[in-house]
């Protein structure tokens, strides 16, 4: 996988609009790894991206941060 | 000759000015379409003062206009789908918010909640004072519930669904309960305390993979609120209750307020006299 996608200092909603389009440049099925801050934006970006249809694989804790992995589509629907 | 108050019935009002009245017109839901819109509008310019009130409860108001009008306006709004709104001792207009379809904190349906309440006893007369109710979809309550006769709040019971293996420890869920409903046991998964719990599906919506779920969907169900004179809050009666039973208990909560106001009083007043628990035995018997 390539770099992360820092939105670390980015807050939102744009660093959820940054996730939509980076994974709308991908095919379905491809993952990115991006990070967030704690607070507000781990809260409400995995969310967005859930309600969307994108399946959030992983949300570990880092120093002050949050990395996330999640793949373009295949969310369970739940919501 | 139209008498006062079945001008009031009909959501006539008089004004401070001589020979003056606005025309109270009911917003179902708060939704209208542009049609609607540009009627009423067309309506306030040829028998109002060109301008239109929007009341605190959801109604628009064509002020300025003559009695003599009534029939002619009425007529007219109704040919939009539109019609007049209700004041006096009667069943008013339920304030509701988006809910569920548009907002996305909404939890339920309030719109469909709000149809209901309407189709069974919105403008009912012989009242002992006025009833109103609100639907809200959310605890956020912005349709304030709690401030009604009768009031219904969207409500979501979460649970932590292991079977699935769904969860990524992440905790987002104990961040995000308002109330710290939420631990995380040394795995990392969540433990919900339902007796600190809210109901307000914070947990099954921000969790990323799924793992909390609504086990149960439904309405809070509040009793007694006003503001006028003497503001109280609404006490809530306990439990979450589904759309069929939240009309039902409606219902009966006018019916018995109906039996038991001792002249005109509101709900309030008639739940404190007998007591919340004898009031109660006689909405669910
Ligand atoms: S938010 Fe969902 S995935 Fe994360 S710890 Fe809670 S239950 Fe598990």
């Amino acid at each position: 996988m390539s770099e992360p996608i820092d939105l670390r200092g980015v807050s939102c909603p744009a660093n959820y609009v940054r996730v939509r389009l980076a994974l709308e440049s991908l095919p379905e099925g491809a993952e990115v790894e991006v990070l967030l801050d704690a607070g507000e934006p781990v809260l409400n970006v995995p969310r967005s991206l859930k309600n969307d249809g994108d399946r959030v694989l992983a949300l570990e804790a880092e120093e002050g941060h949050y990395r996330m992995r999640v793949r373009r589509g295949g969310s369970r629907d739940v919501w | 000759m139209i008498d006062e108050s079945t001008l009031k019935g009909g959501g006539f009002l008089k004004l401070r000015q001589k020979d003056r009245w606005a025309v109270r017109v009911r917003v179902p839901n708060g939704d209208m379409s542009v049609e609607q819109l540009a009627a009423l509008a067309a309506l306030a310019r040829r028998f109002g003062d060109g301008e239109i009130h929007l009341s605190v409860r959801q109604s628009l108001e064509i002020r300025g206009v003559r009695i003599e009008q009534f029939e002619e306006i009425k007529a007219a709004l109704e040919q939009v789908g539109l019609g007049p709104g209700v004041c006096g001792p009667r069943a008013r207009n339920t304030v509701v918010c988006p809910g569920v379809l548009t907002c996305r904190r909404g939890l339920n349906n309030t719109t469909e909640l709000a149809d209901r309440l309407t189709e069974r006893f919105y403008a009912r007369e012989g009242l002992p004072h006025k009833f109103k109710t609100a639907v809200s979809g959310c605890p956020a309550s912005c349709a304030k519930p709690q401030g009604n006769d009768v009031g219904f709040m969207g409500a979501v019971e979460p649970v932590f669904d292991e079977v699935e293996g769904a969860c990524i420890a992440c905790g987002v869920c104990a961040g995000v309960c308002p109330t710290g409903a939420i631990t995380l046991d040394s795995r990392g998964r969540p433990v919900i305390d339902l007796d600190k719990c809210d109901l307000d599906g914070e947990c099954v919506s921000a969790c990323p993979t799924g793992a909390i779920r609504a086990s149960k969907r439904g309405w809070r169900v509040f009793l007694g609120g006003n503001f006028g004179r003497h503001p109280a809050l609404a006490y809530e009666v306990g439990g979450v209750i589904s759309t069929e039973d939240a009309v039902e208990f409606a219902e009966r909560a006018l019916e018995a307020f109906q039996r038991h106001a001792q002249g005109r009083e509101r709900l309030r007043v008639v739940v404190d006299r007998m007591g919340l628990d004898a009031f109660l035995k006689e909405v669910r018997p």
